[in-house]
């Protein structure tokens, strides 16, 4: 069953078709469910960090929000959203806001009073304080946090099998219920390379968005 | 440079999550209470699958050996796969097979239909193979079934898996992941009656049921001795091209126990021929629906057991006749 640990490679030439609508339903629910918890998560760590009343309230729930089990996130959303892609999408946005937002707030609020009083002092608003000092500055956090989403939801969308929401946990379940090690490595494998790439790429892109004065100097 | 301080802090708090579970599904997952135990005899450990109808019928064989004087631990390993390994391995001395899956799935032989040449061949097999033993099947099929819900079926006049074709197109299907993994699932299905569904959907069993009720799905893989599909108002398709390949349930035993101690064979022979199907799904019932905890249905039946045993002595009738079997034709 599992003598040959690359006969994944042979189920995949085989079966093509299947493999890439796995994997383009993985990549789909990453992609879509980062890109949601970034347009919720930085407004509302933005919001957060004005209203200091909202600051405790969103960081708590964020925080109790990451520590319920995806798969517990998926059951509790099926009475709600019913099976397939749609609640699996909601819980992987779920499952991606604690880091944004964290770390989106945590961006924030570091940014050295001085630099906010100098700025104050040459006469910026307060929508151009935030658009051109504070989250340049806080970037690299932010950054770091939607990386840490994306590499984290490579992961966890294989739960989406549970719940008919395909992707490539869908082969990682059928090759785990029968002790079929082509098919299990088949979806197995892919996610990892996919998490190390993404890992990889992020790192690089990251490179590029923080700003000049913030990259670190050397190697 | 700048981590992603917040990131590792959840981290951590994920990481103490999966301990809490892992620490709690530890402690569920060990030894049934035991009852007095005779010191000559062997201990005896019993694998399950976890799902309700192998609950109930591993906790019938292990309340019969604990009643013979055994000492019995069961454990659960979730699936065939897994069970199988614990098997070959000796972790596991004995638990309760399928003869279909035994074919299919542990064997990787081809598909038969008849009930009596798949339990001499997996039979034969295991003894060669394993050093295993197939005990005598307690009587019913449960063989895979594809299932919809009957106001549908009606309109659209499918009575047999036969009759979806042309029709499939527009049709969702859903089921356990298993069942598009196993060779004796959807892919031979779809070749064997030329189907092709509009999507199909592999999903953990415990919301297959809800999601056909609730309309997500259309056409499920459902076991035949499922009491839900009855309560569910599901009707069963015929499997008028013989697809699904039987599956009666009996023991495997590891012959180092057997001979260590062959009353064991015994004990758990006395269930030969007692469950028909619709025994079975009514026991099975009253975990899904009424429940009630797999271990006391089982007392329950062996209970009844003793009594109708008191009465009138079983016929052990190797396995079922046809008339315990109404899908595999």
């Amino acid at each position: 069953m599992l003598e040959d640990p690359f006969s994944f490679v042979e189920y995949i030439r085989e079966n093509p078709d299947d493999f890439l609508r796995f994997l383009s339903q993985h990549v789909q629910l990453t992609l879509l469910s980062v890109l949601f918890g970034v347009v919720i998560a930085v407004p509302a760590a933005i919001l957060a960090s004005r209203v200091g009343l909202l600051a405790r309230p969103l960081t708590g729930i964020a925080s109790v929000g990451q520590t319920i089990p995806s798969l517990a996130v998926l059951g509790l959303l099926i009475p709600f959203l019913g099976i397939g892609f749609r609640p699996a999408l909601v819980a992987l946005t779920i499952q991606a806001f604690l880091p944004i937002f964290l770390n989106a707030y945590v961006g924030i609020r570091s940014v050295d009073r001085a630099v906010l009083d100098a700025a104050r002092g040459m006469g910026t608003s307060g929508g151009q304080l935030l658009r051109m000092v504070e989250l340049p500055l806080a970037s690299p956090v932010i950054f770091a946090g939607i990386q840490t989403a994306t590499v984290q939801n490579i992961a966890i969308a294989t739960l989406a099998a549970y719940i008919g929401g395909g992707g490539l946990g869908d082969l990682i379940l059928q090759g785990l219920s029968t002790l079929n090690g082509a098919l299990l490595f088949a979806g197995a494998v892919p996610v990892a390379v996919l998490a190390i790439t993404t890992e990889l790429a992020l790192g690089r892109l990251r490179r590029w968005i923080v700003p000049e004065g913030l990259r670190p100097t050397g190697s | 440079m700048r981590g992603r301080p917040e990131g590792r802090g959840a981290l951590r708090a994920i990481a103490g999550t999966l301990l809490t579970v892992v620490a709690g599904l530890g402690l569920t997952l060990g030894a049934s209470p035991v009852s007095a135990q005779d010191s000559e005899k062997p201990q005896v450990t019993l694998g399950s699958k976890g799902f309700t109808e192998h609950l109930i019928i591993t906790e019938m064989a292990a309340q019969l050996l604990q009643d013979a004087g055994y000492e019995v631990e069961q454990i659960n390993l979730e699936n065939t796969a897994i069970v199988h390994q614990a098997l070959i391995s000796g972790e596991v001395d004995a638990y309760i097979e399928y003869t279909g899956t035994a074919l299919t799935a542990v064997l990787d032989e081809p598909v038969q239909s008849d009930p009596q040449a798949v339990y001499d061949t997996v039979k034969q097999a295991y003894a060669e193979e394993f050093q295993v033993r197939w005990l005598d099947p307690l009587g019913f099929n449960n063989t895979w079934a594809l299932a919809m819900r009957q106001d549908q079926a009606a309109e659209l006049g499918v009575t047999k898996i036969s009759d979806l074709k042309g029709k499939a197109q527009d049709l969702q299907f859903g089921a356990t992941q298993e069942f598009f993994g196993r060779p004796d699932g959807l892919p031979g299905l779809l070749d064997r009656y030329e189907l092709d569904f509009e999507d199909e959907r592999g999903m953990d069993p415990g919301i297959v049921y809800q999601a056909v009720a609730e309309d997500e799905i259309d056409v499920t893989a459902a076991f035949s001795t499922d009491g839900r599909i009855y309560s569910q108002g599901l009707v069963v398709l015929e499997d008028d091209l013989g697809f699904f390949p039987p599956y009666f349930a009996a023991p495997v035993v590891r012959e180092d126990l057997l001979e260590e101690d062959p009353r064991i064979a015994e004990v758990l022979n006395q269930l030969a021929g007692q469950i028909d199907d619709q025994t079975m799904a009514d026991l099975n019932l009253r975990v899904d629906e009424g429940g009630q905890e797999p271990r006391d249905v089982a007392r329950a039946f062996l209970d009844q057991m003793a009594q109708r045993g008191a009465a009138a002595s079983p016929t052990g009738s190797p396995v079922g006749s046809p008339a315990a079997s109404p899908i595999a034709g």
